[in-house]
């Protein structure tokens, strides 16, 4: 896995002096999606957070492509080509469509906005026609939409998207699924962070499974598709 | 001195904003807007002291902005009268193009929206909120170069606590609008002028007539508030 | 913001020490310069804990607590020229009038929290300030405002008639804020300081909690001004006469809200640290050091710039303890 693009050693994360994170490999390598699956509060949004720079690393560190990034601040992170879409659809709500995504290119060129533009409005036609409208009144599947738009308008080396189905209709999802395995098929990483295990199975390559801040599981989808055991036990089995 | 002490005085001010911003206000950061604005608090004491040391009271300043008059209706109306209420009109407008047009003034709203969104959307966060702090200090000494006009003898806690009315205002369009900010400023401003000439057995108005922000601000309150009943705390300003 | 708990707000030991110190050393061995100065840091600390309990314990921010304080000191002095009624329930009058206009002027800035609140209590003390600049205090004439313009009219507002000297004074001022801490501690260990502790984490749970959360928040609020509104009268006893607007100013406001918190809001002793800087620890610095003049004026500075720290520091404090993202 020497070709990870995305490689996280031995981090560690604490809130509020307990460790949600404790010593956490993974690596996401290019052109691959990448799962990390978990019951709730296992740790993984924790982790999204400390890829993204807003959780402190307090030991191990964080690299894209060999760059060294842990705690940088969440913009420097962006810069080095790392974009986390954090769980619950954090658009700017106060802000229209084209503000969110104008806003999500402040860091780039002229030409490079326009084109990051162009490109999140190809893999999300559907923004242009509410292009104007308030973060606030999108349906929840196009507040998904800009978010993932505003992690692409960069075009990152690096996508983490931190519950992409949660509180979505099964179509809605339907949507999404295809636009992932298109980013990664262009070369992106994509860490998929998921508390249901179907969906991500089915895109991804990679899988590793978090359990009360550490990794029970690292190995391919594959193996944890054909064994569900191996999920079972870290979803029910709490020590 | 002479044709650079304008531009001077104003500078200055934005200079102390911005180091602020710069310096002080990153530390507070990820603070709820209370502990963000006792940060101010703390400032604006810290300057009270030194102008307390610095300005001697006893000898009256004052700073009078080059200005004429002329006779409107039987109104003396001052050219920094007008110049005041023009340059009113120009910052709310200005303001609201900068802020809807510009992608600096989109980025104001992102932070103002949800600060830590903004920054994982790759706005430089600190650079953003210097920038805003230097603006405002930018409109505040603009603000204080026409004040002293207006105002018989200067000392600063006459015009620190300028800031009093000027909360009034803004609470009134709930730190979201600056038209609705500009209009209540205005109808403050007009009232208390109104209540000013009282004497007799109505004295007490033109003698309370400093209370009218409060009033403005509180009736603002009640009407604002009138069908909500949780706030959550320190989530009015998102 | 706050979520640090801190149950011994309250030290017996500790506390009868300081108490017996103040009742029965200290007014023998100073003189009458700083025993003056005790009688208003003892005052002062009252105001300073009340404005503390509703930040530290209710989490509402006002930085309108001067009001109540000059509301009580007004509605006292007013009362002792006018009336023959006793010390003691003068002082409870002019605490219950703070408290009854404390709750009048809760009851619209309860509506809101956070930063209005604390930008509404700082205006509301800008109107008082108003007031009370207008009224003037009371300095023994008649009417209802109670000011004289002549000078030899002038009377010094009377004490109590056991404790005319000061440190008499001062021994009673010791004693009645004693007395309103107990009240404060009956207060927050009952169940009112559950309901606040409550209110405190998290309002929205406080309600599903089924918790009246305007009603303990009225209580707060009431309970706060009654203590600075009895405060208030100890002043007015304090000084006696000719007092002025400044002692109650948007100015004031501000300092008390910055020495409450480099004091500390969660315990009795921040609320003797917050007495102590602003009535003791400036004369100390004037008259001990070389400067003089120099601390007067800085000293605004000098609170600005520890009010900056403790907030810094309290951040540092609160992100250590991962309560900030």
């Amino acid at each position: 896995m020497s070709d990870a693009l995305l490689v996280l050693a031995d981090v560690t994360v604490q809130r509020g002096g307990r460790a949600v994170a404790e010593g956490i490999n993974l690596s996401a390598p290019a052109g691959e999606v990448t799962t990390i699956l978990g019951p709730n509060g296992a740790g993984k949004s924790s982790t999204a957070a400390a890829i993204a720079g807003l959780a402190r690393v307090s030991a191990g560190s964080v690299k894209v492509a060999g760059t060294d990034i842990t705690n940088r601040r969440p913009e420097r992170v962006r810069a080095a080509g790392v974009s986390v879409v954090p769980e619950g659809r954090r658009l700017l709500t106060d802000l229209s469509v084209e503000d969110n995504l104008k806003v999500a290119s402040f860091s780039l060129g002229k030409v490079a906005a326009a084109e990051g533009l162009a490109y999140a409005l190809s893999l999300f036609p559907e923004l242009e026609k509410r292009w104007k409208v308030g973060g606030r009144l999108l349906s929840g599947g196009e507040q998904q939409m800009v978010v993932l738009a505003q992690a692409l308008v960069s075009k990152p080396k690096v996508l983490v998207v931190d519950e992409l189905s949660l509180g979505l209709a099964p179509v809605v999802v339907k949507r999404l699924v295809p636009v992932l395995t298109e980013v990664a098929s262009s070369g992106v990483a994509v860490l998929l962070i998921e508390q249901f295990a179907h969906i991500a199975l089915s895109l991804a390559t990679g899988a590793y499974v978090l359990e009360s801040g550490r990794v029970r599981y690292s190995g391919t989808a594959k193996e944890l598709s054909d064994n569900p055991e191996l999920l079972h036990s870290a979803y029910l089995l709490r020590d | 001195m002479g044709i650079l002490l304008y531009p001077g005085l104003v500078l200055n001010c934005a200079l102390i904003t911005l180091a602020y911003g710069w310096f002080l206000a990153p530390k507070l950061d990820r603070r709820d807007p209370l502990a963000k604005s006792l940060g101010m608090v703390a400032v604006a004491l810290f300057l009270m002291g030194i102008m307390k040391d610095r300005w001697d009271t006893s000898k009256p300043r004052n700073l009078h902005f080059p200005s004429r008059t002329f006779t409107v209706a039987d109104t003396v109306v001052s050219t920094t009268q007008i110049l005041a209420l023009a340059f009113a009109l120009v910052v709310v407008v200005g303001v609201n193009l900068f802020l809807q047009r510009t992608s600096i003034g989109t980025a104001m709203r992102a932070i103002a929206n949800n600060r830590e969104t903004s920054a994982l959307l790759g706005v430089p966060v600190r650079r953003i909120e210097a920038m805003a702090w230097f603006g405002a200090g930018i409109l505040c000494g603009c603000v204080f170069l026409l004040l002293p006009s207006f105002v018989k003898s200067l000392d600063q806690g006459t015009l620190t606590w300028f800031v009093i009315p000027a909360l009034g205002g803004a609470i009134v369009g709930r730190f979201r609008s600056l038209w609705i900010t500009f209009f209540a400023s205005i109808v403050i401003g007009v009232i208390e002028s109104f209540l000013t000439p009282f004497s007799g057995a109505l004295q007490f108005l033109s003698d309370f007539r400093r209370v009218t922000p409060v009033v403005i601000s509180v009736l603002a309150i009640l009407w604002i508030s009138r069908r909500r009943t949780v706030v959550l705390a320190g989530r009015e300003m998102s | 913001m706050g979520a640090i708990v801190k149950h011994k707000a309250f030290e017996p030991g500790a506390i009868a020490v300081i108490v017996v110190f103040a009742l029965f050393v200290a007014p023998s061995i100073f003189g009458a310069f700083w025993i003056t100065n005790l009688t208003q840091m003892a005052v002062f600390s009252v105001v300073a804990a009340s404005a503390g309990m509703l930040y530290g314990r209710v989490g509402l921010v006002s930085l309108g607590q001067v009001a109540p304080y000059g509301i009580g000191c007004w509605v006292t002095m007013r009362l002792a020229y006018a009336t023959s009624l006793p010390f003691p329930v003068l002082l409870l009058i002019g605490g219950i009038v703070a408290a009854v206009i404390g709750m009048l002027i809760g009851l619209p800035a309860l509506r809101v929290s956070g930063l209005y609140l604390a930008l509404v209590t700082l205006m509301l003390a800008a109107a008082l300030e108003t007031v009370l600049g207008v009224l003037k205090f009371p300095n023994g004439g008649s009417g209802f405002s109670g000011v004289v313009t002549s000078l030899s009219d002038l009377a010094p507002m009377r004490r109590p008639g056991f404790a005319e000297t000061d440190p008499a004074y001062f021994r009673f001022t010791v004693i009645v804020a004693l007395l309103l801490f107990l009240l404060a501690y009956v207060f927050l260990a009952g169940k009112p300081g559950r309901a606040w502790a409550s209110i405190r984490q998290s309002e929205p749970s406080a309600i599903a909690a089924g918790i009246a959360i305007t009603q303990y928040k009225l209580i707060a609020f009431a309970l706060a001004a009654f203590m600075a509104g009895v405060a208030g009268g100890l002043f007015a006893g304090s000084v006696q006469q000719s007092i002025g607007i400044d002692q109650f100013s948007r100015q004031a406001a501000l300092f008390l809200i910055a020495v409450v918190l480099m004091g500390g809001v969660h315990t009795l002793w921040g609320a003797l640290l917050a007495g102590f800087f602003s009535k003791v620890m400036l004369d100390l610095l004037t008259s001990y050091m070389v400067g003089g003049q120099f601390w007067n004026n800085f000293s605004l500075s000098l609170f600005g710039f520890g009010l900056m720290m403790n907030l810094i520091q309290s951040t540092k404090a609160m992100e250590k303890k991962g309560l900030l993202g």
